[in-house]
């Protein structure tokens, strides 16, 4: 929900003030009301007010004189004069010194509610155009993560720290989750934020081009190489590295890596010269490193120089809660793009989603609410515009110890209740095949 | 096993009518409200006169002195929403269609700028009693803690013109549903 517009009003009459607060209460506004022109000058600096709604005819300091106090000292606050004494004078007075408009007690609600709506659309319009700026230069904020979560929230305070030192992060989390969003956060809440960010993903290129996209290259160092060219790592001076997918990188590369990690210079293949670079790194990966680490795939002296500071992402089935919000997020953003006035989704709808085991996660829940919107033709989302993997396919979970009965099962069938054969198929001996036959009380099937 | 009754939370809503409302037209709209809502409505015992909140010097009603006779006159914990053909105004506002207090007990409405024949337009009960159904759930609403919605179609976007009224619908908007829904106030407590 988006933070309370904050309106300061200052009138004598307490009735007024009364009645005025609870009216802009229920338009969702945040009111401070004070009883006179000196009271409201003193808060008026205090707070980042929307817009001013000033009482003409006040005892000590009147209307005409606080507004002129007051854009002196805030000229861009739109100030509106509000008066049950209503003169031309007193109106013309009040627009030359500034006032934003002059309304007349008691007044029509929509005649106020489109004041403050054009008040508050121009103050969107300007937050709408920093937000397109960050959309251009993906530039995410903490505020832009979405989520109701307490472990989600505790990430975001651990991240918010984390953010403000030089440390390596090693972001964990399964597909989908929202890693490169918490690499962006964080960089863009750093003090690196005005430098690079750059991205690259691991898993996705082969060792030696990994290698020439990491380290840069000089011309001539392979076949192709037609001029000098700057890797990721170069380029990221001064910012932020993020590399995605670390857990796939091959053994070369981890060691290469390395050496950057504890040297913190590089040198471009085919090159002599070494370059230092002053980079934050911020890794991530769907893989369980540790377990790789143990299984001798992945370099101990790398893990621990990545996992300075951990960050474990859970996984959306874990924070269904968010769902509904997520939701509400993914149908404002598809509105604006495809043109659409989809209202929300419907309560089926939503226990659909929530009861759906989202193995791609948020990727996946983004995915499914523009298919939905898509095929839309009400302002509503039903169950029936939902992806139908989401609504025909029920997920049901069987134990290991079904499993295993069941792939047993299979095993034995395939070779036609062979004992040696489907022993050797399962990896077993026969002594714990026909252990394993007696305990699930499998039988062969009479033909 | 919990049993489902105990889950479920009907959140029940008195209508007091002013005293000589049509009977079958209150009918209506509480037939409209149940099907719209998952509230039940029931009608109380009707307003007596309102000269308490006739102001002259308006030749109006003032509404927030109707709500509080009708936080007065209240017997149970069920919200109450009073229902009135006078025209309603607050010491601020020129008029209003409805009042409630918010996070509050009891609302009213008014049919007086609700009805077609104040527009001088033809007299339409169809139209009314929709205008009707929905200014009872936005000011209900409010009671729960709502405040006006940006959403233009949805139920508790603010209603200063007719036009408003009659371009929103009677459902709340995805937002305002988990509001309400978060509290236990539409449906089963989550």
């Amino acid at each position: 929900m988006e933070s309370a517009v904050k309106i300061l009003l200052a009138d004598d009459e307490e009735i007024m003030r009364r009645s005025l607060t609870e009216w802009l209460n229920e338009e969702g506004y945040q009111v401070q009301a004070v009883p006179n022109g000196k009271s409201a000058l003193e808060v008026i600096e205090r707070e980042d007010w929307a817009a001013f709604l000033l009482d003409l005819k006040m005892p000590d300091l009147d209307g005409i004189e606080v507004l002129k106090i007051t854009k002196k000292r805030k000229p861009d606050l739109p100030v509106i004069i509000i008066t049950a004494y209503a003169t031309v004078e007193s109106a013309v007075e009040a627009m030359k010194e500034g006032a934003y408009d002059y309304i007349v007690k008691p007044f029509n609600p929509e005649e106020l509610s489109l004041i403050l709506r054009r008040i508050v659309e121009h103050q969107r319009l300007l937050k709408e155009n920093i937000s397109l700026r960050k959309l251009l230069t993906k530039e995410i904020l903490f505020e832009d993560i979405i989520s109701k979560d307490p472990k989600m929230r505790r990430i975001i305070e651990l991240v918010k720290t984390v953010a403000r030192t030089t440390a390596t992060v090693l972001i964990l989390g399964e597909s989908g989750t929202g890693k490169e969003l918490i690499a962006r956060a964080l960089h863009n809440t750093s003090p690196r934020k005005d430098g690079p960010f750059v991205a690259i993903s691991c898993g996705a290129l082969p060792e030696t081009l990994l290698e020439a996209e990491l380290f840069g290259y000089e011309k001539g160092a392979f076949t192709g190489a037609m001029a000098r060219t700057k890797g990721k790592i170069e380029l990221a001076d001064g910012g932020t590295l993020f590399l995605d997918d670390i857990g796939d990188i091959s053994p070369k590369t981890q060691v290469d890596l390395l050496r950057f990690l504890q040297e913190r210079e590089i040198r471009r293949l085919g090159g002599t010269k070494t370059i230092e670079v002053d980079v934050r790194i911020i890794t991530a990966t769907n893989k369980d490193l540790e377990a790789e680490v143990k299984a001798g795939r992945y370099r101990d002296d790398l893990f621990y120089r990545l996992k300075v500071i951990t960050i474990d992402l859970p996984p959306l089935r874990e924070r269904k809660e968010d769902i509904p919000y997520l939701v509400d997020h993914f149908i404002e953003k598809f509105n604006l793009k495809m043109g659409k006035k989809i209202l929300r989704a419907s309560e089926e709808a939503i226990q659909i989603l929530l009861s759906y085991y989202w193995p791609g996660n948020i990727r996946e829940l983004e995915h499914a609410i523009e298919h939905a919107m898509v095929i839309c033709d009400t302002d509503i989302i039903e169950p029936r515009h939902l992806p139908e993997n989401l609504t025909k396919k029920k997920y049901s979970f069987k134990t290991l110890r079904a499993m295993e009965r069941d792939y047993i099962c299979s095993v034995l069938s395939a070779s036609s209740w062979n004992i040696s054969k489907a022993a050797r198929l399962l990896g077993l001996n026969r002594t714990t095949l026909y252990h394993k036959i007696k305990t699930y009380n499998l039988k062969k099937a009479s033909k | 096993m919990q049993s489902l009754l105990s889950i479920i939370d009907i959140m029940e809503v008195v209508l007091r009518p002013v005293r000589g409302f049509d009977d079958t037209m209150i009918n209506r709209v509480i037939e409209h409200l149940e099907r719209v809502t998952p509230w039940q409505f029931q009608t109380g015992p009707e307003m007596t006169d309102l000269d308490y909140a006739y102001l002259a010097n308006r030749n109006q009603y003032d509404a927030d002195s109707i709500l509080i006779q009708l936080l007065k006159e209240k017997r149970s914990d069920r919200k109450v929403v009073g229902l009135v053909g006078v025209d309603l105004c607050t010491p601020i506002l020129a008029f209003v269609f409805g009042r409630a207090q918010l996070y509050g007990e009891v609302a009213i409405v008014s049919l007086y700028r609700l009805d077609n024949s104040y527009y001088r337009l033809p007299v339409d009960p169809d139209l009314l009693n929709k205008r009707v159904v929905k200014e009872v759930i936005h000011e209900i609403g409010h009671l729960q803690g709502l405040y006006h919605c940006q959403n233009r179609w949805c139920v508790m976007n603010s209603s200063s013109t007719i036009i408003n009224i009659d371009l929103k619908g009677s459902d709340f908007c995805s937002s305002c549903l988990t509001f309400l829904r978060e509290r236990g106030w539409y449906g089963i407590r989550g």
